[in-house]
């Protein structure tokens, strides 16, 4: 009977492929790993707590950003484009991780990437990018219809004047206008083989805030990037930026 | 003895023989399936506009004519409600932009819904459904209102039963998956109609972003205060400028459709709140009295305005924005937020030309569409 059962199985299997175990394929590439912090640490939407040297105290509800260009910058100088270049952070929804499986094999010594598409396409129709592409504006939300261009990056929230403040306030800086698409370069040598990696990028909302320029939130808590006085402070803004951004490490 | 137990087992060792061979032909021998309906697929560049860009669409559910159609007949049937009264337009009403002219629907029985009905229309480009945001796809959305109390009331199970025995859901299941009628496919037929249902040709759509030619002076007005950011008077510390409408209510859509920047907001209506919205589905404090931002396309069609539909006009609407915001209100929306606590009190004739402009976005060939009318008739 065994001997007739194991026949049966037998027979029916013939033909076909034998079936084999899963093989992982050999991994390379890179994935970018965008981690919001606040002075080294966690942050978390939705949470009043983070303290500035002035004794404001933040919470944020959105940041959301568009990269343009992200490349891996070799150690000549050149750079290897990941994917088609765009991306879009969405802290909101944790869309802070960005997988490159065909990443050139090398060395590199940093990462580079634009704040915002270049002005050809921040004043181009949204609507062209497929659904799920970080330029389609239905997707981001991250779009001034009325000829504005792409908001590159958007942090909103609320603040109080100090810990013991009853009421709220609410902040608002959404970096747009082709003023502002900034270059980042983020340092650190790393190499890429056949081993993948992952590179860990910190996006330190209290450098943002504070360093080297302090913005003081009750003076003025929102800029949209247009006006004289909201040009400015969005000018603070990007400067802090640019230390804001840094490559933690890439194992 | 010996001889009799070779038998047996050269017995079983035929039979089983046998048994795998007729295992193995089972299906060469299989009488050969009925062909399927051929189903008209929908090439979606046919019902969604270039100026919108395609969708996401669920590809486990492709348009088809069949579905589609399928989809249409069961909106418009009342078999759907427990006492066959009461189907999904009797409060989604075309001409309304599928939207109810009632601060709260009627359902089976005299029973009141406890939110004001949403539009339809342009589903295929938002991501979550219901005023609090509760539901990610369309067929899931379909089997709220069917089972609730206090809108048609029925059982999943008595409602397949019923479409069984209706020789035309026979038909159409079967033509439009292959299948005898049931819930599943029921939802996806209704899933696809809605995904159809676009509005796209109102004055407002054709002159979107930036062709001020079109518009007359009044509603040009209208149009920079809508996307026009509010000002503050260094000195004074007035607002002028605009009355930034387009943070939530911004793109072609006149809505913000990424529920984590502006898709889902509060707009500063209560300091205390009675309905959490998506803070109950959440379970977040943060999310308390935050509600999915409409569109405002067909806006002067869908009136009474807000979840709870406490603003009959337009003109009430107007002057909540710019002269009521309650700015105690629990996770108020930062964009409003950041002006408070002053209002941004908009004059008269700035409020006419607000409202000119929010005129400019009915559209009367989506209401009129006989792609999305009653089958029945």
């Amino acid at each position: 009977m065994l001997f007739s059962g194991l026949l049966f199985l037998a027979a029916c299997e013939k033909g076909k492929t034998p079936v084999q175990p899963p093989v992982t394929p050999e991994k390379k590439g890179i994935t970018l790993s965008f981690n919001a912090e606040w002075n080294g640490q966690p942050l978390e939407l939705s949470k009043m707590q983070y303290t500035q040297p002035n004794g404001e105290v933040l919470m944020f509800r959105t940041w959301s950003t568009i990269l343009a260009k992200l490349s891996l910058v070799r150690e000549d100088n050149t750079e290897e484009l990941l994917g088609d270049g765009y991306q879009w952070i969405n802290l909101a929804t944790g869309r802070t991780q960005f997988n490159y499986a065909t990443a050139s094999t090398g060395n590199y010594k940093g990462i580079r990437f634009q704040l915002g598409p270049d002005s050809a396409i921040n004043h181009g129709d949204p609507n062209i990018w497929p659904a799920s592409h970080p330029l389609n504006s239905n997707l981001t939300g991250l779009h001034w219809g009325w000829a504005g261009g792409y908001i590159f990056q958007a942090i909103d929230g609320e603040y109080k004047d100090n810990a013991s403040a009853g009421s709220t306030s609410g902040l608002s800086f959404h970096t747009a206008t082709d003023l502002f698409q900034t270059t980042y370069f983020l340092p650190f040598n790393f190499s890429l083989d056949t081993k993948h990696k992952t590179a860990n990028i910190a996006m330190d909302a209290a450098i943002m805030f504070s360093q080297p320029n302090a913005i003081v939130l009750k003076n003025k808590s929102v800029s949209h990037s247009s006006g004289p006085a909201e040009v400015a402070l969005m000018q603070k803004i990007i400067e802090n930026s640019k230390g804001a951004y840094r490559i933690v490490s890439v194992n | 003895m010996r001889l009799r137990k070779k038998h047996i087992a050269l017995f079983w060792l035929l039979a089983s023989a046998g048994l795998v061979f007729q295992a193995c032909r089972k299906d060469e021998k299989a009488p050969l399936k009925k062909t399927p309906y051929q189903r008209t697929y929908i090439n979606p560049y046919t019902i969604f506009p270039e100026k919108y860009g395609l969708p996401q669409l669920p590809q486990d559910n492709p348009l088809s004519e069949e579905g589609v159609y399928l989809g249409r007949m069961l909106f418009y049937d009342p078999v759907l409600s427990l006492d066959s009264t009461i189907s999904c337009a009797t409060c989604h009403n075309q001409k309304n932009a599928f939207a109810d002219p009632v601060k709260y629907s009627t359902g089976i029985f005299g029973l009141e819904s406890t939110r004001n009905a949403s539009a339809l229309y342009n589903l295929a480009y938002s991501r979550v459904f219901f005023w609090d945001a509760r539901q990610k796809t369309l067929r899931e959305q379909v089997l709220e209102p069917i089972q609730a109390h206090n809108e048609m009331a029925l059982t999943l199970p008595l409602l397949q039963q019923r479409l069984k025995r209706i020789p035309r859901y026979k038909e159409w299941f079967a033509k439009a998956f292959d299948s005898e009628p049931d819930i599943f496919n029921m939802a996806l037929a209704m899933e696809q109609f809605m995904l159809t249902i676009v509005s796209k040709d109102s004055r407002f759509t054709d002159f979107w972003p930036g062709k001020f030619s079109k518009l007359t002076a009044q509603e040009r007005e209208g149009a920079l205060l809508f996307n026009g950011l509010v000002d503050e008077d260094p000195v004074t510390g007035a607002l002028s400028g605009g009355a930034d409408c387009f943070h939530c209510h911004g793109s072609v859509f006149v809505q913000a459709n990424n529920p984590n920047f502006g898709g889902i907001a509060s707009n500063g209506l209560n300091p205390l709140v009675t309905d959490k919205g998506f803070g109950a589905i959440s379970g977040l404090s943060s999310d308390i009295g935050t509600f999915k931002t409409p569109s405002l396309l067909n806006i002067a069609l869908t009136a009474p305005y807000m979840h709870d539909g406490r603003f009959k006009t337009l003109d009430e609407v107007i002057d909540h924005y710019s002269d009521h915001i309650r700015f105690d209100a629990p996770n108020l929306h930062p964009q409003i937020k950041v002006h408070g606590p002053k209002q941004r009190l908009l004059t008269p004739t700035q409020k006419a030309a607000l409202k000119a402009y929010l005129l400019t976005m009915t559209d009367t060939v989506f209401i009129n569409n006989p792609a999305y009318s009653n089958p029945f008739k």
